[in-house]
């Protein structure tokens, strides 16, 4: 009995870390830099809808991993003219962050839940009046690797283009202060900048 | 330095947050576009009880060619696809309607003496614009067209710089209104031949259905031809409209309202075309401008004003007028800006019936900006074009004879001026 206990305490001793053969490598940042463009157009059923017309979007945006396995960040930006068949024209900016969940599924493609906020800049015509407004964001993307350096996939993003918050313009009446809801589908490349 | 940059940055954000609400602009509309077949702005007669007849009606056989119409069994089937406004210098041959226009409507609409053909089918544009009560309010107090949101104060071209008007500056205001009709159907419409000398009634397409009458836009009869002469055909009367007007939409965000009064209601004439020996009567507006005899060109008769006032900033004047009412012709209460020609050959600014007070007659015309206004009494006692035969009284519904009741009236916003009865002397010759 008195030779097991030290020969338990030595087989505890190289089963540790020490003499293992550690796989695990350290947190290390992975950006990840993506471009997109695509259809965007109002919800329908919503007070812009009743303006403008489906037209194209681009956007850039950056993803930068977290220590974390399922949490990830993203900051990204988009352009678009909204038209009309009229004389209703609006040019919209925003830029926006948000808190992305990767599903935690082992399959060859990845899916990515997001939410966040920004501002963004906005013009209309024919009033031609611009200025920031803060907007709201969720996304859904699903993208698979196409070799190391570059990922494949769709995304699909809605933005709330806040207003309702101002007061409407005094010395009116019957004016309806209305958000925003714009939505965009986009095809997008993402490139793995440290795999 | 780099913590500078990012400070500016941050309050730039939180400095430049809009000032405008922009989504809001666009959605909301400052415009109420307001549409009347009336030649009164306010307060219009009730229908005739029958239309007018051409002069030369009599000089046909049957004698059914010459009959009355009453305006109960009359059907005005109109689809106006769109109004326009635009600088007035005419569209260059090298620009896209979208180009020249600022169109002002989202969709056309239908406005239906009935929702219904004749054959009690519906009408399903009529039914779910409803456009019988379209129609109705655009024969009195007028029907407010669905319009966009998005009018520029100034015109704008498409790439948003302020057009260049007629005398080369830079445009303050629209001086064209263009109303574009796809359809102005009329009945009845009766062909008399060999084959049908007791008549049969016409019918064409309205809305997908078969209705009685014939559209005056396609019919051949180049009805809207504005031309003073109404031999020169090509093309139709497509748009109706006026280059002369000076729009000016009021700056800021309060509503206001474009009225557009095109004179239908009261002088609707019964016509003839003739092709051989067969005969068409139909219904159309009076020849009061440019005569109609037979042929099947006839234009220049179909006038329309525009105008613009904020309907919080308005005055009324209320006419006491000692001269009676004489039913036999229509006469009407005008009011133009001071000093602006007008000769009654045309239609005012503003207008109201007149309407039987004792001996005598008042009238109020409502919403006018203040200002100074001239008075007019408009009647009409004369037959414009050469008369033959005069079927119908020698009146054609078109009040030429302009007679001045006072000038220099001022009008101020939320008051009424009272001009009292017997210290005005415009009486119809």
């Amino acid at each position: 009995m008195r030779r097991v206990v030290p020969v338990f305490f030595f087989l505890l001793f190289i089963a540790s870390p020490v003499f293992s053969q550690y796989e695990e490598k350290d947190f290390r940042l992975q950006p990840v830099l993506g471009l997109w463009f695509g259809p965007i157009a109002a919800v329908p059923g919503t007070e812009l809808s009743t303006i403008f017309n489906t037209s194209l979007s681009a956007g850039f945006f950056a993803r930068l991993n977290i220590p974390s396995d399922n949490f990830l960040m993203e900051t990204g930006i988009f352009y678009s003219q909204l038209n009309s068949d009229l004389n209703a024209k609006l040019l919209t900016l925003p830029a926006y962050m948000a808190a992305v969940y990767k599903l935690p599924v082992d399959f060859a493609l990845s899916f990515y839940f997001k939410g966040g906020a920004g501002m963004g800049f906005f013009q209309n015509q024919p009033e031609n009046h611009g200025g920031f407004l803060p907007v709201f964001f969720g996304g859904f993307e699903t993208s698979f690797p196409a070799g190391k350096f570059i990922n494949i996939g769709v995304r699909f993003d809605y933005f709330m283009i806040y207003e309702t918050w101002m007061n409407p313009p005094t010395n009116t009446s019957n004016v309806k202060m209305v958000n925003g809801h714009i939505f965009n589908v986009g095809i997008m490349a993402n490139f793995n900048t440290n795999p | 330095m780099k913590k500078n940059i990012g400070a500016f940055f941050i309050f730039a954000f939180l400095f430049t947050c809009s000032k405008y609400p922009l989504l809001s602009e666009l959605y909301n509309t400052r415009m109420q576009l307001v549409l009347k077949g009336t030649y009164e702005s306010n307060d219009p007669y009730n229908w005739n009880t029958n239309i007018y007849l051409d002069d030369n009606l009599g000089s046909y056989s049957p004698s059914a060619i010459s009959s009355l119409v009453a305006m109960s069994d009359v059907s005005l089937y109109i689809d106006i696809a769109d109004v326009r406004l635009a600088v007035g210098s005419g569209k260059p041959t090298n620009t896209t309607p979208a180009e020249y226009y600022t169109t002002i409507t989202k969709d056309r609409h239908v406005l239906c003496s009935s929702n219904t053909t004749p054959w009690k089918y519906s009408m399903l544009t009529c039914a779910d614009q409803n456009g019988d009560q379209g129609y109705a309010d655009f024969f009195s107090t007028g029907f407010t067209f669905p319009s966009a949101s998005d009018v520029p104060v100034i015109p704008l071209d498409s790439k948003g710089n302020q057009r260049i008007g007629l005398d080369g500056k830079p445009a303050t205001a629209y001086n064209e209104l263009d109303i574009f009709f796809r359809k102005l159907t009329m009945s009845p419409a009766i062909l008399y031949d060999t084959a049908n000398p007791g008549g049969v009634a016409q019918t064409t397409q309205f809305d997908n259905r078969v209705v009685n009458g014939i559209n005056l836009m396609d019919s051949g009869i180049v009805q809207f031809n504005q031309s003073d002469d109404p031999k020169t055909a090509t093309p139709l009367m497509f748009p109706l409209n006026r280059t002369d007007l000076s729009l000016k939409i009021p700056d800021g965000n309060d509503a206001y309202v474009l009225e557009v009064r095109i004179f239908l209601k009261n002088l609707l004439m019964k016509h003839v075309l003739v092709n051989g020996s067969s005969y068409t009567t139909f219904v159309g507006p009076s020849d009061w401008k440019a005569n109609h005899n037979g042929s099947s060109q006839m234009g220049g008769n179909l006038v329309f004003t525009a105008r613009i006032y904020d309907p919080a900033n308005v005055g009324s004047i209320t006419i006491n007028d000692a001269e009676a009412l004489n039913t036999a012709f229509k006469s009407y209460y005008a009011a133009v800006p001071a000093g602006s020609s007008f000769n009654g050959s045309d239609i005012p600014l503003t207008a109201s019936s007149r309407i039987v007070s004792g001996t005598g007659t008042t009238g109020t015309i409502k919403n006018l900006p203040p200002g100074d206004y001239d008075i007019y009494k408009t009647c009409d006692n004369t037959l414009l074009t050469p008369s033959g035969a005069s079927a119908a009284g020698n009146y054609d519904g078109f009040p030429e004879t302009a007679k001045s009741c006072t000038t220099k009236t001022t009008v101020t916003a939320g008051n009424t001026t009272t001009i009292a009865s017997g210290s005005i002397s415009c009486v119809c010759p």
